[in-house]
């Protein structure tokens, strides 16, 4: 089962990422450990500086962009 | 086959629109003389860029369907700026918002901060005013943006240079004011919100004041995450995501705008502009800037305003500052900014940019009649 991290401030933009992980999660009808992070310590402390970020088994995949499900199946 | 880099790629296509450009200005040069390079540039400004084709044509549809007493009515003129300016600034947009992405795509924050680290003084203080302008970020990255920053050992005016230049300045502002007031001016206006980005950045570290962080902004290691690199199809795709992304959030900016634009261009009486804001004010400049401070608005939506207010003869130096101001502060990055950093701080940087931004609009005043 993959990890798999949110990192956002909060945001519009963030949450709807989370969003769109789930729904793509459900899709495809895959299994995984999904987490929403909005500490602000927690994601300076990870050196991030554009968010929304998409970590996937502790490997960022994707910065400061909203993925729609289509693009998040492919880095999955 | 012979491989080419993307980096060598990007200067071939850098030469050729250079070439281009200084084609078209040697044959018009050859044409006409000196004349000719002028006639160009204010071509390629006024129909080229400002659409005034299209105002011609609505007003020609106009006539003809409800006759030329309609368009000489003052609310006919006045929807007829609004249908035209509508299409242009929303064309405009997309294209722009399109070529700037793509460009932006190319500068994640980690890479600019990776850049500025390694200059000191005052290049520094131009580069991070330089990199605000191509760096993309929204104010929810501010926090995150001004830590990284600061802990990777960037001083407090290089960044400040960057935070103030960053809304102010950008490519897509530099086209769109091209349109409406013609290059001079356009040119100008970035070059003097650089200034401003380098001077301000300057003044607050070199006074101290840039010390007045929030405790937690210092404590930690710097941290480098590997940013990853693009290809050209995720650049086109993000810059494609960008503009309808961008266009969601701006459209009601931009039809409020021009909405008020048309009301100031054709309704409100001249004679009420004038007494605000009219050149033989000493206080139009400052009216301007404080006005605009607590307004929020992109810089899509601010120039269809900036235009109606040219038409109608107010200086091109409260024109400035009333655009500077709105798009410079805004409330929502100044909240932001009040938890990474002191008040003491805060209301240094509110104060800098404000003063700078009434300095640029009398100095443009005194000065318009070069632009005009």
């Amino acid at each position: 089962m993959s990890k798999i991290v949110v990192y956002g401030s909060g945001c519009k933009k963030c949450h709807k990422l989370y969003d769109n992980v789930l729904e793509c999660l459900k899709l495809i009808g895959a299994e995984a450990d999904v987490d929403y992070i909005n500490d602000m310590n927690v994601i300076i402390q990870k050196g991030f500086m554009s968010l929304p970020v998409l970590e996937v088994d502790e490997k960022v995949v994707s910065s400061g962009k909203l993925l729609k499900v289509k693009e998040i199946q492919i880095l999955l | 086959m012979k491989k080419i880099s993307t980096k060598s790629k990007a200067i071939i296509i850098a030469f050729s629109i250079l070439f281009s450009i200084g084609l078209a200005v040697l044959i018009a040069w050859l044409i006409a003389g000196v004349n000719g390079i002028s006639v160009l540039f204010a071509f390629v400004s006024k129909q080229l860029l400002g659409m005034k084709w299209l105002n011609d044509l609505i007003g020609l549809a106009f006539t003809g369907m409800f006759g030329a007493e309609f368009v000489q009515s003052i609310w006919g003129a006045a929807l007829q700026f609004f249908i035209y300016d509508i299409i242009k600034i929303i064309f405009l947009l997309c294209m722009l918002i399109f070529i700037v992405s793509y460009i932006q795509s190319y500068f994640p924050p980690e890479r600019t901060k990776l850049i500025l680290g390694k200059h000191k003084g005052i290049v520094a203080n131009v580069m991070g005013a330089m990199l605000g302008t191509v760096t993309p970020f929204c104010s929810c990255s501010s926090i995150p943006l001004f830590v990284g920053f600061t802990r990777a050992g960037i001083s407090s005016g290089v960044t400040f240079s960057f935070l103030i230049s960053s809304p102010l300045v950008d490519l897509g502002a530099l086209i769109l004011l091209a349109s409406v007031f013609g290059f001079p001016i356009a040119i100008s206006y970035v070059f003097v919100g650089l200034l401003l980005a380098v001077i301000g950045g300057t003044i607050i570290e070199k006074t101290g004041l840039g010390k007045n962080v929030q405790e937690f902004v210092l404590q930690g290691e710097s941290v480098n995450t590997e940013f990853l690199e693009s290809t050209r199809k995720d650049r086109l795709v993000y810059a494609r995501d960008q503009v309808w992304n961008t266009f969601k959030k701006v459209w009601l900016y931009v039809v409020v705008g021009v909405g008020v634009g048309a009301l100031i261009h054709n309704i409100v009486p001249n004679d009420w502009i004038q007494l605000v804001l009219g050149q033989d004010k000493w206080y139009s400049v400052l009216v301007a800037s404080i006005v605009g401070v607590p307004m929020y608005a992109d810089i899509f939506g601010t120039i269809p305003v900036a235009e109606a207010l040219f038409y109608n003869g107010v200086g091109v130096g409260t024109i400035l500052s009333l655009m500077m101001s709105v798009t410079a502060l805004s409330l929502p990055s100044m909240i932001m900014l009040s938890k990474a950093v002191k008040p003491k701080l805060l209301f240094a940087f509110i104060l800098i940019v404000v003063i700078g931004i009434i300095a640029i609009g009398y100095t443009f005043n005194a000065l318009g009649f070069l632009f005009v």
